[in-house]
């Protein structure tokens, strides 16, 4: 096991590696400059980038970052909040965007589950119908739209959480987009344990539980949901992806100072640094919850295990 | 295993093709022009004065300002906005110079078939180049190209662009038509005129006029500059010269809807200049104020901001010699009284004995000195040195291009209360940017102290005007309370206790927030305007920026 998550951390190394280049690329390729101002003449547009090293060339600005960013410097900030170190940027809002998307994967993960099974086990009953209408909904209707409902009908309309985050009220201003996130997963997790659990309570060994007496509670909270979770878990990488790429819109509406908000900025100012350093972040924690997935994989599968150790 | 190769091939490939398309692509022009011209030469169009006129003609910019925008903005009656310079007689610019813009459709019909004989064209195509990180230019430039489509019979495509893509095209004059915009830095038309004057900003190089340009060297460095009366009509006869002459083509004037709360007021809007939240009054229990902002506080380093939000903020914390009164006038701040020679060319400033930065060193003329020689460092780079350059102060260029010692650039500490400032040339509007930002004070000692630190943290920043920086969450939220140690605090006590400024970039968010009472200021994307209008705190201001059309008559491919 130890060998095959060695031989896992590397490739994620490696993978990383890959990834910070092809973004100091395609920033290359970005259009315009972080001096957007249009008082800015050429020739002082150009004593800036000296100023900055961006009048260096490609090969040699990377390998500058890249040995900066071993040394655990990711440069300054041009543009949002000039001349600080962007490591220092980083910390706040990060922190704030891992709680809001944990909360948010774990709540309509629970929910799911819990949903998905009640739908399986009430096969063909409204609990059922529920299950589907909630999972078309999850699925079809973006994040950013169930935050601007929740922010018009839970925060204005009834007032029960802020409309805008507030640091002195801060787990009440993670509801709203707590909510706003989960309900993607929820619709994603309540479909696949739904799909499988009607799979697995059809299976022999199942009945064969069943022939020995086993509670029904036992039965399937020992015996079938460990099945289900299997399929569940391979679709947790995907449904990262839609948390973090939602996480961007709904910290908008809620006005949460995350990542999300700070990268979209960057990009649109071209703060090259803080860019990279945000496009990093994302990458860094997808390849981070793939290796852990993996490795989730192992325990709760024997055979794959067992497998793997072989190879 | 295969199959990535062939990948990695195609990719490898696709790169070399994106490459010498980019080769192929700029040696077009050359073998193009070799061809007999079965089309129009684009550039010729736009270099025919009939064909800028009847295009100029035939946009109905009430229409543009009432029907689409409908958040305050007025219809351009030149290329200077109204309402942000006054002339040496006190009255608004505009008012002086008059209303240049005409619609006209039967006219505009006549100079485009005049424009087709001479170009011996049948009709004309044209591409309208606009950006989208806000929605007006996209809705603007939408009825432009009806009016152009239905008036002339043109036809007009749309080429929508991130700013800084639209930025980096009109730099590079790859675009035909450009909708772009000014702000003005200071209460003078000199800040809209120098744009075209030759070869001063990228993107403006695609028009030259010789007349023009002579009517400004008058005017700011030559015979005229000392004589208010004559310079500010060398200013109003450029003006008339380049739309005479269609150099550019003027819209429409910015204007901001918001949602004040009514129980706020004396919040001061400058059209040139940093909107003042210094005198604010709440009529509400907790004398607070809650602002939402669309832009996040860029840096609390005067010297080096270059955004409306930072420079509100550090007018709270810092202050000027001056600052502008509710008619953008410059009245006393850090400086009780001052002298100007009688040739214009030297300024004495008298600073307040009783004011002292929050760590209690007593403000001294040195203070200005060395913040003002840092402005001009060329080591710092500040993006906003050109200032002290176009009010004319001794040897700033000079300084700023590393030419000359900072030390020769034109100011001086007489004593610790004097500080007198030399210029070359007289400048009116001089004082009225004592109020900005970037001639702030900053004490040397405490600079040293903190040197790349400076300004980044709250234990990294000094204080000497009415309100001082308690509460920094980054990406979100900046809390200022009132300073104990400001020289008026007296005077101050009347007015909001604490300001927040929260970032919030929904603007609809925003609002809500507002209608709930937890935000008293918000300001108002247009698509909200119809949404709440009929608010009791809805208002429109006017703003300074000028939106253009810049017709590019030198197309590069």
């Amino acid at each position: 096991m130890s060998k095959y998550i060695l031989k896992r951390v590397l490739i994620s190394i490696l993978t990383l590696s890959a990834i910070i280049f092809v973004l100091f690329l395609m920033l290359d390729f970005m259009p315009g400059s972080p001096f957007n101002d249009e008082k800015l003449t050429a020739a002082q547009k150009a004593l800036l980038y000296t100023k900055y090293g961006l009048d260096k060339p490609f090969f040699v600005r990377f390998l500058k970052y890249l040995t900066a960013m071993l040394k655990g410097d990711l440069g300054n900030s041009y543009v949002l909040n000039k001349n600080k170190a962007v490591a220092d940027m980083l910390k706040g809002p990060l922190g704030v965007s891992i709680r809001v998307g944990a909360l948010g994967m774990l709540l309509g993960t629970v929910i799911g589950l819990g949903l998905g099974i009640a739908a399986a086990l009430k096969h063909n009953s409204w609990v059922d119908t529920l299950c589907s209408v909630v999972s078309i909904l999850g699925v079809s209707v973006p994040a950013y739209v169930f935050a601007l409902l929740l922010a018009y009908f839970v925060g204005f309309k009834l007032g029960w959480i802020p409309i805008l985050y507030n640091s002195k009220k801060v787990m009440a201003s993670f509801v709203g987009p707590m909510i706003a996130l989960a309900m993607s997963p929820m619709a994603n997790v309540s479909r696949f344990t739904r799909a499988e659990m009607i799979d697995v309570l059809g299976s022999d060994y199942i009945l064969l539980v069943q022939a020995k007496g086993v509670r029904q509670k036992d039965l399937i909270m020992k015996h079938a949901l460990r099945n289900t979770l299997i399929p569940i878990i391979t679709i947790m990488g995907p449904i990262l992806v839609n948390l973090l790429t939602g996480s961007m819109v709904v910290e908008k509406v809620f006005g949460v100072p995350g990542i999300g908000t700070m990268m979209v900025t960057a990009i649109q100012s071209n703060d090259y640094n803080v860019t990279i350093a945000c496009a990093f972040v994302y990458s860094a924690m997808y390849i981070v919850m793939m290796l852990i997935i993996d490795i989730m994989y192992g325990i709760i599968d024997p055979r794959i295990r067992v497998a793997k150790e072989g190879s | 295993m295969n199959y990535r190769k062939t990948l990695a091939a195609a990719l490898a490939l696709a790169m070399l093709a994106g490459c010498s398309g980019g080769t192929s692509a700029a040696s077009t022009p050359a073998s193009s022009a070799a061809e007999p011209a079965s089309t129009v030469d684009v550039s010729a169009q736009y270099k025919n004065l009939n064909f800028r006129k009847a295009l100029s003609l035939s946009i109905d910019r009430n229409q543009i300002a009432e029907l689409v925008l409908k958040d305050g903005s007025i219809a351009a009656e030149g290329f200077i906005p109204k309402d942000f310079a006054y002339g040496p007689d006190g009255k608004d610019y505009r008012e002086t110079a008059g209303n240049l813009i005409e619609y006209d459709v039967a006219k505009a019909k006549e100079l485009l078939e005049e424009a087709k004989k001479e170009l011996g064209v049948d009709n004309f195509s044209v591409e309208l180049l606009y950006e989208t990180d806000s929605e007006a230019p996209g809705k603007v430039c939408a009825a432009i190209q009806q009016m152009w489509q239905d008036n002339l019979g043109i036809n007009v495509t749309l080429v929508s662009k991130t700013k800084k893509e639209r930025l980096a095209l009109m730099n590079a004059l790859t675009y035909e038509i450009g909708l772009t915009r000014w702000g003005p830095d200071y209460a003078d038309p000199q800040t809209y005129l120098d744009l075209f004057y030759s070869h001063s900003s990228g993107y403006n190089n695609y028009y030259f006029n010789d007349e023009y340009d002579a009517l400004l060297d008058k005017a700011e460095t030559g015979e005229d500059a000392a004589d208010p009366e004559k310079r500010w009509a060398d200013m109003v006869a450029a003006e008339k010269v380049i739309i005479d002459d269609m150099g550019l083509i003027p819209v429409f004037q910015n204007g901001s809807a918001m949602l004040i709360n009514p129980a706020v007021s004396g919040i001061e809007f400058h059209n040139a200049g940093v909107d003042s939240y210094r005198e604010v009054t709440v009529n509400k229990d907790d004398k607070t104020l809650n602002v939402a902002i669309n832009a996040d506080l860029n840096t609390m380093d005067h010297h080096v901001a270059t955004d409306g939000g930072s420079f509100i903020m550090q007018s709270l914390c810092i202050g000027g010699l001056a600052k502008l009164d509710e008619n953008a006038q410059p009245v006393e701040d850090l400086a009780e009284s001052w002298e100007i020679s009688d040739d214009g060319l030297e300024y004495t400033f008298h600073l307040r004995k009783d004011a002292k930065w929050s760590n209690g060193t007593p403000l001294t003329a040195n203070d200005f000195v060395f913040a003002w020689r840092r402005l001009d460092d060329p080591e710092l780079q500040s993006e906003y040195a050109f200032i002290l350059d176009t009010i004319h102060v001794k040897n700033a260029k000079a300084c700023q291009e590393g030419e000359l010692p900072l030390e020769e650039l034109g100011v001086k500490a007489v004593d610790d209360n004097t500080f007198v400032v030399t210029l070359d040339i007289p400048c009116g509007f001089a004082l009225g940017l004592m109020a900005f930002p970037s001639f702030f004070p900053l004490n040397e000692e405490f600079f040293n102290a903190h040197k790349d630190t400076y300004a980044q943290s709250l234990d990294d920043l000094l204080y000497i005007g009415p309100y001082v920086f308690s509460n920094w969450e980054e990406n979100h939220e900046y809390t200022f309370t009132k300073n104990p140690n400001y020289w008026d605090a007296a005077n101050q006590a009347k007015y909001a206790d604490e300001i927040v400024f929260t970032f919030v970039s929904e603007a609809q968010s925003a609002a809500l927030s507002y209608q709930q009472g937890n935000t008293d200021v918000v300001t108002l994307t247009g698509d909200l305007v119809d949404q709440y209008k009929s608010d009791p705190g809805f208002v429109t201001r006017l703003q300074g920026y000028a939106w253009r059309l810049n017709l590019n008559q030198m197309i590069k491919e």
